[in-house]
């Protein structure tokens, strides 16, 4: 099963992994026309700076997600083929149980659609949009067993 | 073995589906006095306001029941449990023979004593037919009224002015959601509330249902005769103790349960909203009626069932609900009674513009509770310090100025964070080990 890892030392804070995720999750996933979209895209990704030190915080698509466990609607899924937590919106009721329940902090409010915002890992990509964008190749897919 | 599980909802299910993925051969039996198949008690309200169909209520596809070899045996009511001989005795009469029982039996809405309230209109909210009748009602229906200003009496509010009707709420204590949230977060809740055309009364209660067959009118404590076609009476839910009761087992305001969530009768387990299982906000054990708990503690429930020994590590009391789309989340201590709950307790807020508000409350320098309004992301990284029973002094003021993430407490809820050690703890490696 593939995973996004982090190499923290060499996270610069630069923040291109917000843009590149919020372009493809765009309408036109043209960085031009996607800032004129409404609702804004936004990213499912966040750069915090702690110390001295960036940490790029995403959805860590927990084996035993609490997300799923408090999710009232069946929206909060586990994708058994991909390995990923996945959020259907179109069953999503914006009751926020999720967002209660994230120690990572990982599931917001889509202002916008009033539903649950977290990451989907792409998908429709071969490689996460956030890992592509990476120019210090901070981040990075890698199998999970050959990690941890 | 013979697993026989009284209550087909989010603790019952959820421990049959663990049971059936830890033990391929075992029997499973799931015995509900509803006729309807798992569905999501939750979305009850969403359904009455019209925003959700039948198909949205089902958490489960047709064929997943067989897949899975449970046996449902629907539209029944376990009427006994006779622990000697091992069997439950259904309302037919027919016994189901059992190794290990569990006791998912749920909660069952308080009834308060007003006259009137057996009249045609007049309702309360806990099953999905109480949900049908409600909709059925509000098609024709033009004016509610909610006694209550708890979590479903709110929820249903929202739903019936959603459906298009007039609403007034009735508040018995000086506050809405008085259980969930603190004065100053439900004083933003009642002002979003009367801004959007509700009438809120707090302080209050409805003194007799007045009408002939159905409801007309209610008349309130002070004298007030309000026009209404349809009442919900949502004051709160009791835990269904009696088959526990009756088969000898300890009772307290819920089932009292070990930390393997066995009941006090041998091969006998609780778990959901009946259960009265440890809190860690509170350090004591407590009946915490929420869909979370009931699900975990189903799934902890059924490895002990197995015979695989896993200990509860405690629920915190905590729940999210959205006003007139201003979201509020609480967790643990709330609002703590200082004469109770004793000295070293701190309460610390702050207040912005908007309907922003947050509050943290402190037990001996330890979060044991939080309040949002208005901006409630990052709560379960709050929620995951609660629970990890941390102290970090700086805690309370980078919650307040929001000012913190994962990150900020990643240390502490790592250590101590029973959160941590199901499956989140290779999760917390997966960033740090990733460093090379």
């Amino acid at each position: 099963m593939k995973e996004v890892f982090v190499r923290l030392a060499r996270c610069v804070g630069c923040r291109q992994c917000e843009i590149s995720c919020a372009l493809v999750h765009s309408e036109s996933r043209d960085i031009h026309q996607a800032v004129w979209e409404r609702p804004l895209p936004r990213q499912r990704v966040r750069v915090t700076r702690e110390g001295s030190e960036y940490y790029p915080l995403r959805c860590f698509h927990c084996e035993d997600a609490p997300c799923i466990g408090a999710c009232i609607s069946g929206a909060m899924h586990l994708d058994e083929d991909v390995g990923t937590v996945a959020c259907d919106t179109a069953r999503c009721v914006g009751c926020w149980m999720c967002v209660m329940v994230c120690p990572y902090g990982s599931v917001r409010i889509h202002e916008g659609q009033k539903v649950a915002l977290k990451c989907d890992r792409c998908p429709d990509e071969d490689e996460p949009a956030c890992v592509r964008g990476c120019p210090t190749r901070a981040l990075l897919v890698k199998e999970r067993a050959l990690v941890v | 073995m013979k697993h026989v599980i009284i209550g087909g909802s989010a603790a019952g299910m959820s421990c049959a589906e663990t049971l059936r993925r830890l033990d391929p051969k075992c029997d499973i039996t799931v015995i509900s006095d509803e006729a309807r198949p798992f569905y999501s008690r939750c979305l009850t309200s969403y359904y009455i306001a019209g925003k959700i169909g039948e198909r949205d209520m089902l958490l489960r596809d047709p064929g997943f029941y067989e897949a899975r070899r449970l046996n449902l045996v629907m539209g029944k009511k376990a009427v006994l449990v006779d622990p000697r001989k091992k069997a439950v005795v259904l309302d037919d009469g027919s016994e189901i023979p059992y190794d290990r029982l569990l006791l998912a039996t749920g909660g069952r809405p308080k009834l308060p004593d007003i006259p009137g309230a057996g009249k045609r209109g007049v309702f309360t909210l806990r099953t999905w037919d109480d949900a049908v009748a409600i909709s059925e009602r509000a098609k024709t229906a033009r004016k509610a009224v909610v006694v209550g200003g708890g979590l479903i009496g709110m929820k249903v509010a929202g739903a019936l002015r959603d459906a298009g009707l007039e609403v007034r709420v009735v508040v018995a204590s000086g506050r809405v959601l008085s259980q969930m949230l603190d004065d100053e977060a439900a004083a933003i809740a009642r002002r979003l509330l009367e801004a959007h055309g509700f009438a809120v009364d707090t302080r209050c209660d409805v003194v007799e249902i007045e009408g002939d067959d159905e409801v007309r009118q209610v008349r309130l404590q002070d004298g007030r005769r309000v026009d209404a076609d349809l009442v919900v009476i949502g004051k709160g839910v009791d835990p269904e103790v009696g088959l526990a009761e009756a088969c000898g087992a300890r009772v307290g305001r819920g089932i009292i349960v070990d930390e393997h969530l066995k009941t006090s009768v041998p091969d006998i387990y609780a778990a959901g909203d009946a259960a009265e299982a440890y809190d860690i906000a509170w350090g004591e054990p407590r009946v915490n009626a929420m869909w979370t708990a009931a699900t975990s503690q189903g799934q902890v429930a059924a490895h002990n069932m197995a015979g695989i020994p896993t200990r509860y590590p405690g629920s915190v009391g905590m729940n999210s609900i959205d006003i007139c789309g201003v979201p509020f989340i609480s967790m643990g201590v709330v609002s703590p009674r200082r004469d109770r709950d004793g000295d070293g307790l701190v309460e610390l807020a702050r207040r912005r513009a908007g309907n922003w508000y947050r509050k943290v409350v402190l037990k001996d320098r330890v979060i044991c509770g939080a309040v949002f309004a208005g901006v409630v992301d990052k709560a379960g990284v709050v929620l995951a310090l609660i629970r990890a029973r941390a102290r970090r002094d700086d805690a309370p003021e980078r919650i307040l100025a929001d000012d913190f993430t994962y990150a900020t407490f990643m240390d502490v809820i790592d250590e101590k964070g029973r959160y941590f050690q199901e499956g989140g703890k290779r999760n917390v490696q997966r960033i740090m080990q990733g460093g090379y």
